[in-house]
């Protein structure tokens, strides 16, 4: 360690939750604009220390012990006591927002950062220039996601950048041109690059130094970096070399100049956008219309055509029957199926996007660049999820009603439209104060459900996931259980309400 | 092709967020559309005829009373109601169909009690045979099951004591009413002293005979009558129910009775007895169970072959005027239903003058409406 770094790490030990020492006593530095190469075995612990610089580390749920001290500009960090976020992370995967266009990944961070500097907004629109910052994220190539992940880290402004493994998968053009790009940005930004990688025949020619992590001391040491002049010579060559098959570059790079949003901003962003999953999304709207029309079908049809007593106590009975069809309808039957098809799909869509969310990091890739995705997500499945049961069960009601109608109609051919009418509404039309009370009863069913369902939804779809099968268990589980706690809740108010 | 590529670019746009939340508003443009058809409304006032009763002013009219157009076979149509108001003005409110407005509008409003003669005068003359033919029928087939059932041995066992107790309970009750003895005490003075040895001839023995087979009985109705007890009068019933059953005094009475008639104050008490014993019976809740049991045993039915009668499936439907086995009938069924909660009423026929001429002497001539305006 010199006076020239910029960063000084000493002592840092890391333990895991099961105890398992990973660090040891290990002490580096990082001088400003600085490449720097950490190896070591798969599993030695290389990326637990960019997880600690990055504050990610203590954020987990898991107990990770740590210790040692991070010494930044005048600033102390003890990491056995407070978190240290000095580091943006550029993860394996990307942690790409997936929800988010291409430019939407970027300007989240930058409006979540406070100033951008020009300079850095330069920087990024020269690295994403053939980028089209309205393209969906799915729509983009794995070196221009990876591009765009380095651009939303840059945006976080942190003082050290930090790629855990951003060669794994790319070929070693791609990888060492990527490190060319790392190595000039570091450069032009005065920061330091922490790079965590397993395959380092593509890294070393243009590292400055080179740490090894120890798996069995589990020590840190500083190695010389090797074979740098064959490496330049291929650095040479693929310099010419299109990355990812020649992207055209975008006409109007001057897209990428971001434009800041307030946070509330962007909090409607998230409430529009879970507006057309949970409650207006056309799979959700014609499955739930189509319960709510065979549940009025059913209901007319065979509560006219199935009496016990035979089919002339049908015409006696008519006015009263219909009135009991409809009043049930309306209070228990369509908000009871509105409720239980609602939460089926819906606990089923939020499980299954927060379990991608946290399988694929993007939690973590959001709150180690500042957004508080959680609250932001949250909130908008909550408010949504709400929103839902109510405009289903409205929507049901009316599509329930129709389907009522046209069975009635084809039972009693003939008959006029107001004597189903007078029948079928008789209790609200004959006294409001039964549509008020049975009305507040619904309205607190479905918002019981809904807040029920959405608390369910989110913790188990926030968990821990370690694999797709692991989001597919926590989708039947959401499902089973936001179904069976909405029977539950329409069952018993329904005993209250009677 | 040339649609191949047309129906590729429809696929991708059907894909993207405008496409997808288009999709999402005319779901739900279309349910709105089918709700707002069927969402209740109520008829506009400018539709409402004010009405005022044309002479019967007395009549009280229910806050609300069906309103009826009926077609040419007197089949109803529910057209819209008669609303009556707190400060007692009516208001003929119809249905929103053409019709209806017109038969608010032209035809001769008229107000009846909902009451079972109302649906009897709705029906026309050959409906009112098929009816009768079919009471008739049932009838038959009530008494050829009652009948049959009778040689039955749960028939002995579960029936004939309770019947003969009612019937032995019912004579008694019935020799006892002051009326009837004294009509009997004169009829029997009336007769032909002749006549009457006849018939006490042909009883007397058999009368001996029942007598000394109940000694007991009639000793301790002896003992009762010294006493002040009550036994006296039901072994005495027992006797005469038993002597009354007896096929000696049977054929013995087919050959007397006549004559024993012929007198006109013993056929008097006759009359007057036979009216009281009915009367009596009806008094006895024991007859009500007993009726709605056998009429609900399966047993009986069988026994004597009442499922095949033509009540349980026609009659209804021909009462409330169904034309077909799925029909519904607003004005029968309005009227069955008030019938059998026993509450009254009213409906309002809106009626052509050939209509109301025909009901009229069946059902009377109702509460005539006379308009008096729009509201």
């Amino acid at each position: 360690m010199n006076a020239a770094h910029m960063i000084t790490v000493a002592n840092l030990s890391i333990t895991t939750p099961t105890g398992r020492v990973l660090v040891r006593d290990a002490n580096f530095g990082l001088s400003p604009g600085e490449v720097v190469v950490l190896v070591g075995p798969s599993g030695s612990g290389k990326s637990s220390i960019i997880n600690a610089l990055s504050g990610l580390l203590m954020a987990d749920d898991a107990h990770w012990t740590l210790a040692g001290q991070v010494h930044l500009a005048g600033r102390d960090y003890d990491l056995s006591r407070e978190p240290c976020n000095i580091g943006g992370l550029v993860f394996q995967n990307n942690a790409l927002f997936d929800d988010l266009s291409a430019g939407a990944n970027a300007r989240i961070t930058a409006d979540h950062t406070g100033k951008v500097d020009p300079m850095l907004v330069d920087l990024i629109a020269q690295l994403l220039h053939d980028v089209d910052p309205n393209l969906p994220v799915s729509s983009c190539s794995g070196g221009q996601r990876q591009r765009i992940a380095i651009a939303r880290t840059l945006l976080a402004n942190r003082d050290v950048l930090l790629f855990d493994e951003p060669n794994s998968g790319l070929d070693k053009v791609a990888a060492r041109r990527l490190v060319q790009l790392i190595r000039q940005m570091c450069h032009q930004m005065g920061k330091p690059a922490l790079i965590v990688a397993h395959h380092v025949d593509d890294l070393l020619p243009l590292a400055d130094r080179v740490f090894y992590l120890d798996s069995t001391r589990r020590r840190l040491r500083e190695l010389p970096p090797d074979a740098a002049a064959l490496d330049a010579a291929l650095v040479g060559e693929s310099s010419a070399a299109a990355e990812d098959g020649g992207g055209e570059p975008v006409a109007a790079s001057q897209a990428w100049r971001i434009k800041p949003r307030t946070r509330w901003r962007w909090m409607l962003h998230y409430l529009a956008e879970y507006f057309w999953i949970l409650c207006a999304s056309p799979l959700l709207l014609g499955y739930v219309m189509l319960g709510a029309g065979i549940v009025g079908f059913v209901s007319v049809w065979f509560g006219f055509n199935y009496d016990a007593l035979g089919d002339f106590v049908r015409s006696i009975v008519h006015d009263d029957a219909l009135m009991g069809i409809g009043f049930i309808e309306m209070t228990v039957v369509i908000p009871l199926i509105a409720s239980l098809l609602m939460v089926a799909c819906n606990n089923a869509v939020v499980t299954a996007d927060l379990g991608n969310r946290v399988l694929s990091s993007q939690f973590r890739a959001m709150s180690n660049l500042g957004i508080p995705a959680r609250r932001y997500i949250y909130v908008a499945v909550a408010v949504n999820m709400a929103l839902a049961g109510l405009l289903l069960t409205v929507l049901s009601e009316v599509v329930a009603s129709f389907a009522s109608y046209q069975t009635w109609r084809l039972i009693f051919a003939g008959q006029p439209f107001e004597l189903w009418m007078e029948n079928f509404y008789r209790e609200f039309l004959r006294n409001h104060h039964t549509l008020w009370i049975h009305g507040g009863w619904t309205l607190f069913k479905v918002i019981a459900t809904s807040t029920v369902a959405t608390v369910t939804a989110l913790l188990i779809g926030a968990r821990r996931k370690e694999s797709v099968i692991s989001i597919n268990h926590a989708i039947a589980r959401s499902i089973v259980i936001g179904a069976s706690a909405t029977l539950t809740i329409h069952a018993l108010v329904a005993v209250l309400q009677f | 092709m040339s649609s191949a590529p047309a129906f590729a670019a429809f696929k991708a746009w059907a894909r993207t967020k405008a496409a997808i939340r288009l999709t999402s508003l005319g779901l739900v443009g279309l349910a709105v559309a089918a709700g707002a058809s069927v969402w209740p409304k109520l008829s506009p006032p400018e539709d409402s005829v004010a009405m005022a009763p044309a002479f019967d002013r007395s009549w009280s009219f229910p806050q609300s009373s069906p309103a009826f157009t009926l077609d040419e076979q007197l089949f109803s149509h529910q057209c819209g109601r008669l609303l009556s108001g707190d400060d007692g003005r009516l208001l003929l409110a119809p249905y929103a169909e053409p019709s209806c407005q017109a038969a608010a509008a032209e035809a001769t409003a008229v107000v009846y009690g909902a009451d079972i003669r109302l649906l009897w005068a709705l029906l026309t003359e050959a409906e009112r045979g098929e009816i009768s033919a079919t009471f008739r029928e049932t009838a038959f087939w009530l008494r050829h099951s009652l009948q049959s059932s009778m040689t039955e041995p749960f028939f002995e066992r579960e029936y004939r004591p309770l019947i003969s107790e009612i019937l032995r309970s019912a004579m008694e009750r019935t020799l006892q009413r002051p009326a009837v003895r004294e009509a009997l005490q004169k009829g029997v003075a009336s007769v032909d002293p002749q006549v009457l040895d006849a018939v006490i001839d042909g009883i007397v023995p058999v009368a001996m005979e029942k007598i000394e087979a109940n000694l007991w009985g009639n000793l301790k109705a002896l003992a009762g009558g010294l006493f002040g007890g009550s036994d006296r009068s039901s072994t005495l019933g027992q006797v005469m129910v038993e002597v009354a059953a007896d096929p000696r005094v049977r054929d013995h009475l087919h050959a007397t009775l006549p004559r024993l008639m012929a007198s006109p104050g013993l056929a008097d008490a006759a009359v007057l007895a036979a009216s009281e014993f009915v009367g009596v019976l009806v008094e006895d809740p024991r007859v009500g169970q007993l009726v709605q049991r056998l009429m609900t045993d399966r047993r009986i039915a069988v026994a004597g072959g009442l499922g095949r009668a033509a009540m349980p499936q026609g009659l209804p439907r021909k009462l409330l005027k169904l034309r077909t086995p799925a029909d519904h009938n607003p004005l029968s069924a309005y009227v069955v239903r008030l019938v059998m909660h026993g509450r009254s009423g009213n409906v309002v026929l809106l009626l052509r003058p050939e209509q109301y001429a025909r009901l009229s002497p069946q059902a009377g001539p109702g509460v005539v409406l006379s308009r008096i305006g729009t509201p």
